[in-house]
C-alpha cells in the first residue's frame, strides 16, 4: 500500500483543472507541489514504484 | 524531578477502583488523572506530575503500542489492528503474540492498575486514569465549533476566548510528528491540524467582528506559523493590520504571501488578495 497526503491550497472556480497544492509521499518523506490536476496525476505516476512482474 | 523507570518504588500500583464508565469530557476541569500523555509537538508522559524518562519511553515498543493505541482512537481498538499497525510484515499469530507481550510490558511501565483495559480482544486507554492532550484538544475544538455560531452573545465570546487560549496552549505542534514515520498517526494528525486551521479562521473572524483586531491578528499569525501557504490567513492578517493602522505590517504580510505562493506554486496571490493590497497602497 502507498500513502500520500494531498493538500489543496487553491481551486479555480472557472477551470476545475487548475488546482494548486502539495503532494507528500508518506513513506519516502518527499514533498512536491502541483498546479493542476495533470501534474498531480504525473506526481502520482512518478511516485508509484515499479511492481514486480507476476509469474504466470 | 523526573521519574526514572528504573526506580521500582515509583512504579507502585494505584489502588483506584476501575471507573464505571467513560467520562464524556474527562479533560475539562479535571487534573486528577495520574497519567498525562503529551503528543502534540512532542511526546512525553507524566505520572502523577513527574515526567517519565528512560530508554523505554524514548524508543521502546511499549511506547509505540501506546502511541498506536492513541492514534487509532484509544478505545476498543482490536489487538489485530494494533498488530497490523506495529508489525505489518509479521505473520498474524506472531504479530498478535507480540502485541500481547508488549501490552504486558506497557502495563508494567506505568504500573497503574486499570489504565489499559482489555475486553474481548479490544484494548482501551482508560480516560478516567489517563489524559491525552490530543483528545483534550479535539474535544475542545469541537466545543469551540459549536460556540462559533453563537458568538453574537458577549457571554459566548468570553467563553470562546478561554477555549481559544486553551486550544493554542494545547497545540504545541503536529500530532506525533517527530516520533514515527509510520502511517498510523496520519489520520489523527491531519484531522487535528485541519480542525485547528478552521478554528483559527473562525475565531479570528469573531475577534474582527467585535473590533479586537490585534487579538485576531495574533491568531492569524499563529496559523501562518503552522501553515504558511494558507492564503486566507494572509488576507485576514492584512485586514487586521489595516484596521489598526499598521500599514507596513499589512504590506509585509502581502509580500510574504506573494513570495510563498511564487516559490511553492509559481502563482500570484488571488485577485482578492491583490485587491486588498491595491487598496492599502491607495
Amino acid at each position: 500500500m502507498e500513502n500520500y497526503i494531498v493538500r489543496i491550497y487553491r481551486r479555480d472556480s472557472v477551470d476545475p483543472n487548475k488546482v494548486a497544492g502539495i503532494f507528500e509521499s508518506v513513506e519516502q518523506e518527499t514533498e512536491n507541489t502541483f498546479t493542476d490536476l495533470s501534474s498531480l496525476v504525473e506526481l502520482l505516476s512518478t511516485e508509484c514504484p515499479d511492481h514486480e512482474p507476476v509469474d504466470e | 524531578m523526573g521519574v526514572n523507570l528504573e526506580n521500582r518504588h515509583l512504579r507502585r500500583q494505584h489502588q483506584q477502583q476501575p471507573t464505571s464508565g467513560w467520562s464524556r469530557r474527562p479533560d475539562v476541569g479535571r487534573l486528577d488523572q495520574p497519567v498525562r500523555i503529551y503528543t502534540l509537538g512532542r511526546f512525553s508522559i507524566q505520572l502523577e506530575g513527574h515526567p517519565l524518562y528512560g530508554k523505554q519511553v524514548r524508543q521502546g515498543r511499549p511506547v509505540e503500542l501506546l502511541q498506536a493505541l492513541i492514534s487509532l482512537g484509544g478505545r476498543d481498538v482490536g489487538l489485530d489492528t494494533l498488530a497490523q499497525a506495529l508489525w505489518p510484515d509479521t505473520d498474524g499469530d506472531l504479530a498478535r503474540n507480540n502485541v500481547e507481550v508488549t501490552l504486558h510490558r506497557l502495563r508494567r511501565l506505568f504500573g497503574v492498575k486499570n489504565l489499559l483495559l482489555l475486553h474481548d480482544q479490544r484494548l482501551s486507554l482508560n480516560s478516567g486514569l489517563g489524559w491525552v492532550d490530543a483528545w483534550s484538544f479535539e474535544r475542545l475544538v469541537n466545543h469551540a465549533e459549536r460556540l462559533l455560531p453563537l458568538a453574537a452573545d458577549p457571554v459566548m465570546v468570553r467563553q470562546l476566548a478561554r477555549v481559544g487560549e486553551r486550544l493554542m496552549a494545547l497545540y504545541q505542534g503536529n500530532f506525533l510528528e517527530r516520533e514515527t514515520t509510520s502511517t498510523w498517526p496520519l489520520r489523527l494528525r491531519e484531522r487535528l491540524r485541519s480542525k485547528l486551521m478552521r478554528h483559527i479562521l473562525g475565531i479570528g473572524r469573531v475577534w474582527e467582528r467585535v473590533g479586537e483586531w490585534e487579538r485576531a491578528a495574533t491568531y492569524y499569525r499563529r496559523g501562518l506559523e503552522i501553515d504558511p501557504l494558507t492564503e486566507a490567513l494572509y488576507q485576514r492578517l492584512m485586514i487586521c493590520c489595516r484596521e489598526t493602522g499598521h500599514y507596513g505590517d499589512a504590506i509585509a504580510a502581502y509580500l510574504r504571501c506573494e513570495t510563498m505562493l511564487a516559490s511553492h506554486f509559481d502563482i500570484k496571490p488571488s485577485p482578492a488578495t491583490q485587491s486588498l493590497f491595491c487598496a492599502l497602497k491607495r
